[in-house]
């Protein structure tokens, strides 16, 4: 029975279901409660901060022997900025952090927080992302008076010539306004205190453990085994909780200052203030086309507003340099030259969210393709087929190595399975009743599962990438997996299961994951960037390999057999061409009990292994049917296809599950979703009202084919996933919109594209459903 | 800091006496007097339904009444849809249809689930989008919450 | 959220009791709470002590009496409202106004008489942080006339205050001539919704002429029998589902057909409180049932209007929500 390539029910569900779970606000006990003071203002100096007496308060003052997170790029255009831990002299966000307070529960630690009087002398703040880099802006940090805090470029030889050559050169202003990855649960942490060690226990809602330890360490000045870092269950990432925040550090700070447990479990206004917000980005892009419609060369201007710090340990650099490395997406040209900065404005950090740079960069070249199409009055289908990659391994001009892929196949596979002419005919038919449907597409690839070269290669100081996994199978035949990477929501602890199984030839249920604590897994890198099944997934392979490699000998030594005849199956060993079998059971008591018949193997079976791969590229393609009410500005998706290749599919509910929630983000991102400040740096969207994220009727049922490239770059043969469904959703939508709109040659641009600004459009273009 | 108020709620068909402050929700009242920590508080402004418990039969969001206010209620949290070992139709689509993901909005999610159904207003797709719209997922699992809840409301072979 | 002493009067005398006199001036009344809870939390007033009143204390009963006349109890919750056949049969305007707020949930929770009674959406308003907020803080001043105010209102602001009103359901009610009727521990009164509620002027604190110590015990809506076949509430909003309108047009048509005889029309997301249009309603009376008459009736929608920087949008948005809301109700989609 083989277990990879099955719909398994989750083995996390039961418990969840039942209330069981396990989140960091279930546990904390009789912790005191922590409530930071926040700063109302984006800009200032901090003149005095008023404590009520006799209140249990501290500012930056207090922990002036935290070191700030300084997160690190090893390169000439990075500029390191300290981020103090409570700062002392002055604030540069709104919502920043200024003093804590630690009371008996949360309703009076929240009204001591609101008698402690913070005093600041209020300056003009800088938010916008292009007015910060106007020469006599607001200096965000005096170490970048420029703003710029980092800074990659690069020119191609030919970019002149292919401009030169070009028959039509197309220029465009794009424009993704901030989202915020708003998981359900907010970040939260519990600091535990053993008086008799002095070791700390963390339990915090984060998908990175160990790098929080690391981190965490660090900054404290304390040796990595005083701290212990446990992520329970984990209500919701997306990116936003692989950071390092000050709040944690402050939480172990406090436990080992005060002796006693803490607990912090931030509110919702406060997850929008002050945890990560991403995607504030502004890209000038021009496409040098030849007449066929060739693109020739692509010059790009790129700027992202990384906010007032710099995230650690991916560091600002995480959007503009992969931005500047992955504009080219799927599409076959040689000449490339960019210029990308991020930049500082006194606004929240900028951290990964789902798909990081990626949603934009697709987005821009989806559009790009289109309005080339237009102007060179092709059909937007055939000018992607004339410039999609299809010859691998396949070189980008920014020198990434593109794996075997489906580009062109998966465009193929979804305008079959959409039957595009039958659309064309309806759509026509409903343009004379006055009702507006379109159809947009895009096509973009989904660079996953990459190790540390990739990391390195950014100059990354801490360079994550490899997973470890431990894989122990005990005296009974039942087998634990501990691993590094750290889940919040993919089921990993199933498809890691399913994965072993096959190698082992037990159930999954015989299985059990062990994840999330510092103490009782190998150091690892958590989960983020469609990592897990490539790296977890094949270190966990290879683990479990040394096992079955172990159980075969055993096998064959007690039946008398050549180990090659050995198979693991259904919790038996069988020799082929016979009816010998063992119960793995019986081989694995013998591995620990009677280890010495064994001669030249170790005893017991507890393997590890590492995987540290160079990275594959999934892709897909994203087909939506929307219908615009041109009086509204509203946006209905009738229909939504995403016809993806990622590679083997260990388990296929829980893969869809994760495009399909992607997809959900994604469609977000084109219609609804955007963080506001005001010119003040006063954060407008603080909460579900206002910043809208998508409910039930929002979102249609989002349809799914699959395609299966096998890539040697994956032990496991899968490709990672987790964040195309976000990658690609946005450039469909709102192709789909202008595709919709073309009777008034509307163009759009701008994410998200709100009913006051398609309205906005459709005002400029002349649009009047009067008379 | 305000007096204290006794008062007494039935949970799951279970009576627990507790002694809390006035401005104290039923939402943290169940969590932390109760300790029945199925619900979930996620905004605590009412408005993603991660908080949604079953008052009188009625979906309501538990971060959003005063826990006194539910004295003399039938409240019904996730904690009480299982029968022992036995788990709630529910319950077994939720986990048939894949229908969560990091199962942070689920608890509230199942709960106006059953209101839904004991409601009888699950007859097609479209209307049980709208009736689970105040039940925000951000891991995006709609699609197949309403596939486990149609299932349930029809199951296929007339079961 | 602030500490406070919670009364629960057992019936309204009591109640009233507590909220009459020198000591009862500081008395919050809650009833589902849905509004206050979040206004608490967010530190937007700290009453000393709230009175805690709902079906015990006040009417839920939901009547269409033999004359047509419809009679809700204010503690009548908004779910129980919007699914009473009656209610669905014979005013569906307001079932429909009831369904498009809120979320399930919280229509279970909410009473009639809190819903009319909620606090403005303004974010300037909700943020007890360091925002000028005239309603909130008399003479801080009004952040949103010069900050975003893409949410506020066109109509019936003045320098003090552009906060819209946030209700649908009192939208409805407006364009149905319905009334209130309110209780002291003096004596009761009634008079019209629309009367009810204050322009800002410059006092945007007092929202309505609700007396310290009364409470509404009763919405009233005069039998309706020829509107109730071409009504419509309509609502748009950013999202599809579960949020504040932008721009809200509940119309009511008598009609044949063919011929407007009377029309019954109120905006709501656009003005600081429900707005009545009765020179619309007498420009379409007599005329005829289509759709040239609606866009040049709803032309007058906007009399009045000041824009300000962020939403313009909403002056054309509210006149083609009109015309489109009248083309529903009249039958022609």
């Amino acid at each position: 029975m083989n277990w990879i390539g099955r719909s398994l029910p989750r083995l996390e569900d039961p418990t969840l279901l039942k209330g069981g779970g396990s989140y960091v606000a279930d546990r904390i006990g009789k912790a005191a409660a922590v409530r930071f003071v926040r700063s109302p203002v984006a800009r200032g100096r901090i003149l005095d901060i008023e404590i009520p007496s006799g209140a249990i308060v501290f500012t930056g003052k207090d922990l002036s022997d935290v070191k700030p997170i300084r997160s690190i790029l090893h390169r000439p255009d990075y500029v390191a900025i300290g981020q103090p831990v409570l700062p002392v002299d002055r604030v540069v966000f709104s919502g920043q952090a200024v003093a804590v307070v630690v009371a008996d529960d949360p309703a009076l630690a929240e009204d001591i927080a609101d008698q402690v009087f913070v005093d600041i002398d209020a300056v003009d703040a800088v938010i916008e992302v292009d007015l910060a880099l106007i020469p006599g802006a607001e200096v965000v940090h005096p170490e970048a008076p420029s703003n710029v805090l980092v800074e990659g470029r690069m020119k191609t030889s030919g970019l002149d010539q292919a401009f030169a050559d070009a028959a039509e050169i197309i220029t465009l202003d794009l424009r993704s306004h901030r989202q915020s990855a708003a998981p359900m649960e907010g970040r939260a942490g519990l600091a535990t205190y053993n008086t008799a060690t002095g070791r700390v226990t963390l339990t915090a809602s984060v998908q990175m453990p160990h790098m929080l330890r690391t981190g965490i360490a660090d900054m404290l000045g304390i040796a990595e085994s005083d701290l212990r870092v446990i992520a329970p269950d984990v209500g919701g990432g997306f990116g936003q909780k692989m950071s390092l925040f000050p709040e944690y550090i402050v939480l172990v700070w406090l436990a080992r200052k005060l002796k006693r447990d803490v607990a912090w479990i931030e509110d919702r206004r406060e997850n929008f203030l002050a945890s990560a917000h991403g995607r504030d980005q502004a890209f000038t892009v021009r496409g040098a086309f030849s007449r066929e419609g060739k693109l020739l060369g692509l010059d790009a201007n790129l700027r992202s507003n990384v906010g007032a710090f710099s995230c650690y340990p991916v560091t600002c650099g995480v959007e503009p340099l992969m931005a500047l490395a992955e504009l080219p997406g799927p599409y076959d040209f040689s000449e490339y030259g960019a210029l990308s900065r991020g930049v500082a404005t006194n606004t929240c950090m900028m951290a990964p969210y789902r798909g990081v740079s990626r949603p934009m960069l697709t987005f821009t070249m989806e559009r790009m393709m289109e309005v080339a199409a237009k102007r060179l009055g092709l059909d937007s289908i055939d000018i992607r087929r004339r410039n999609l990659i299809d010859a691998f391994p396949h070189r980008s001009p920014t020198g990434l190595v593109y794996d075997q892929g489906s580009y062109r196949q998966a465009m193929e596979l979804a305008l079959e399975t959409i039957d595009l002419p039958a659309f064309r005919a309806r759509q026509a038919a409903m343009r004379k009743q006055g009702r507006y449907l379109g159809q947009g597409l895009s096509v973009f690839s989904e660079r996953t599962g990459y190790g540390t070269p990739a990391y390195a290669a950014r100059g990354m100081e801490i360079v994550p990438g490899y997973e470890i996994v431990d894989c122990t199978m005990d005296p009974s035949g039942n087998v634990e997996l501990r691993i590094g990477s750290s889940p919040h929501g993919q089921g990993l602890k199933t498809s890691l299961a399913q994965l072993v199984s096959d190698e082992l030839g037990i159930e999954p249920d015989r299985i059990r994951v062990i994840s999330g604590d510092t103490d009782a897994t190998p150091y690892g890198w958590g989960t983020f960037a469609s990592r897990s099944m490539v790296i977890a997934g094949g270190a966990s392979k290879l683990a479990a390999g040394k096992i079955a490699v172990k159980l075969k000998t055993i096998a064959a030594h007690l039946m008398e057999a050549d180990p090659e005849s050995v198979t693991l199956k259904n919790g038996w060993a069988h020799i082929s061409n016979s009816n010998k079998a063992m119960e793995i059971g019986a081989l694995a008591r013998a591995a620990y009990h009677q280890s010495y018949r064994f001669a030249g193997m170790s005893p017991g079976l507890h393997e590890n292994a590492v995987y540290d791969p160079g990275g594959t590229f999934s892709n897909a393609c994203h087909i939506a049917i929307v219908e615009v009410d041109v009086e509204t500005g509203g946006v209905t998706i009738e229909r939504f296809l995403v016809a993806e290749d990622a590679g083997v599919l260990i388990n296929p509910m829980i893969v869809d599950g994760q495009i399909a929630g992607g997809v959900a983000q994604g469609i977000a991102n084109a219609l609804f979703e955007e963080v506001i400040y005001d010119e003040t740096g006063n954060l407008l969207t603080a909460s579900f009202a206002d910043y809208l994220i998508p409910t039930s009727a929002e979102i249609p049922e989002i349809e799914i084919v699959h395609m299966e490239t096998v890539s040697p770059e994956s032990v496991t043969k899968a490709k990672g996933v987790g964040e195309g469904g976000a990658i690609g959703a946005p450039a469909a939508v709102i192709n789909a919109i202008v595709d919709a709109l073309s009777p008034f040659g509307v163009e759009i641009f701008e994410l998200p594209a709100t009913p006051q600004r398609i309205r906005d459009h459709l005002r400029r273009a002349g649009v009047s459903t009067h008379g | 800091m305000a007096s204290k108020l006794s008062i007494s709620l039935t949970v799951n068909g279970q009576t627990y006496g507790v002694l809390v402050e006035p401005r104290r929700t039923l939402a943290d009242v169940l969590r932390d007097d109760c300790h029945l920590t199925g619900t979930h508080i996620g905004c605590e402004h009412g408005i993603c339904g991660a908080c949604t418990v079953l008052v009188d039969d009625k979906p309501v969001r538990s971060c959003l009444m005063f826990g006194v206010q539910a004295e003399g209620k039938a409240i019904r949290t996730v904690e009480g849809l299982a029968d022992g070992e036995t788990l709630h139709p529910l319950q077994r689509a939720f986990i048939e249809h894949d229908a969560l993901q990091c199962g942070f909005c689920t608890p509230g999610q199942i709960m106006s689930a059953v209101a839904l159904l004991s409601e009888g207003r699950a007859g097609s797709a479209d209307e049980i989008r709208e009736f689970m719209n105040g039940n925000l997922c951000r891991c995006g699992a709609y699609g197949n919450i309403v596939a486990a809840i149609a299932a349930v409301a029809s199951p296929p072979d007339g079961r | 959220m602030h500490p406070f002493t919670l009364e629960r009067p057992r019936d309204a005398a009591a109640a009233l009791a507590l909220g009459a006199g020198p000591e009862g001036a500081a008395t919050v009344y809650i009833a589902g709470g849905t509004d206050l809870l979040p206004l608490l939390k967010a530190e937007v007033g700290r009453p000393e002590r709230l009175v805690a009143i709902g079906r015990g204390a006040l009417d839920a009963s939901i009547e269409v009496g033999a004359d047509g006349a419809l009679r809700l109890g204010a503690a009548a919750r908004m779910s129980d409202v919007a699914t009473h056949s009656g209610v669905s049969a014979a005013f569906p305007l307001v079932a429909q106004a009831l369904l498009a707020s809120a979320s399930p949930q919280i229509r279970n929770m909410a009473t009639l008489a809190g819903n009319l009674l909620q606090r403005t959406r303004c974010p300037y308003f909700r943020d007890a942080g360091s925002q000028a907020c005239n309603k909130r803080r008399p003479g801080s001043g009004c952040a949103a006339l010069e900050g975003s105010n893409r949410l506020h209102a066109v109509l019936g602001g003045s320098d003090h205050c552009i906060a819209t009103h946030a209700s649908d359901l009192a939208v409805a009610l407006v364009a149905l001539d319905a009334s209130l009727r309110l209780r002291s521990r003096d004596g009761e009164r009634r008079l019209p919704l629309e009367a009810f509620y204050r322009l800002p002027g410059d006092t945007p604190e007092i929202e309505t002429v609700l007396a310290p110590g009364e409470l509404i015990t009763a919405i009233e809506v005069p039998p309706a029998p020829a509107f109730a076949r071409r009504s419509q509430y309509l609502k748009l909003r950013d999202r599809a589902s579960f949020e504040f309108a932008l721009v809200s047009a509940a119309v009511a048509l008598d009609t044949d057909g063919a011929r407007i005889r009377e029309a019954r029309i109120a905006l709501g997301g656009i003005a600081t409180r429900p707005w009545r249009l009765r020179g619309v309603e007498a420009a379409l009376a007599g005329g005829p049932a289509d759709g040239a008459a609606y866009r040049v009736a709803a032309e007058e929608a906007a009399d009045g209007a000041v824009p300000r920087r962020h939403n313009a949008f909403k002056v054309e948005l509210l006149k083609r929500a009109l015309v489109r809301a009248l083309e529903t109700a009249g039958g022609r989609l």
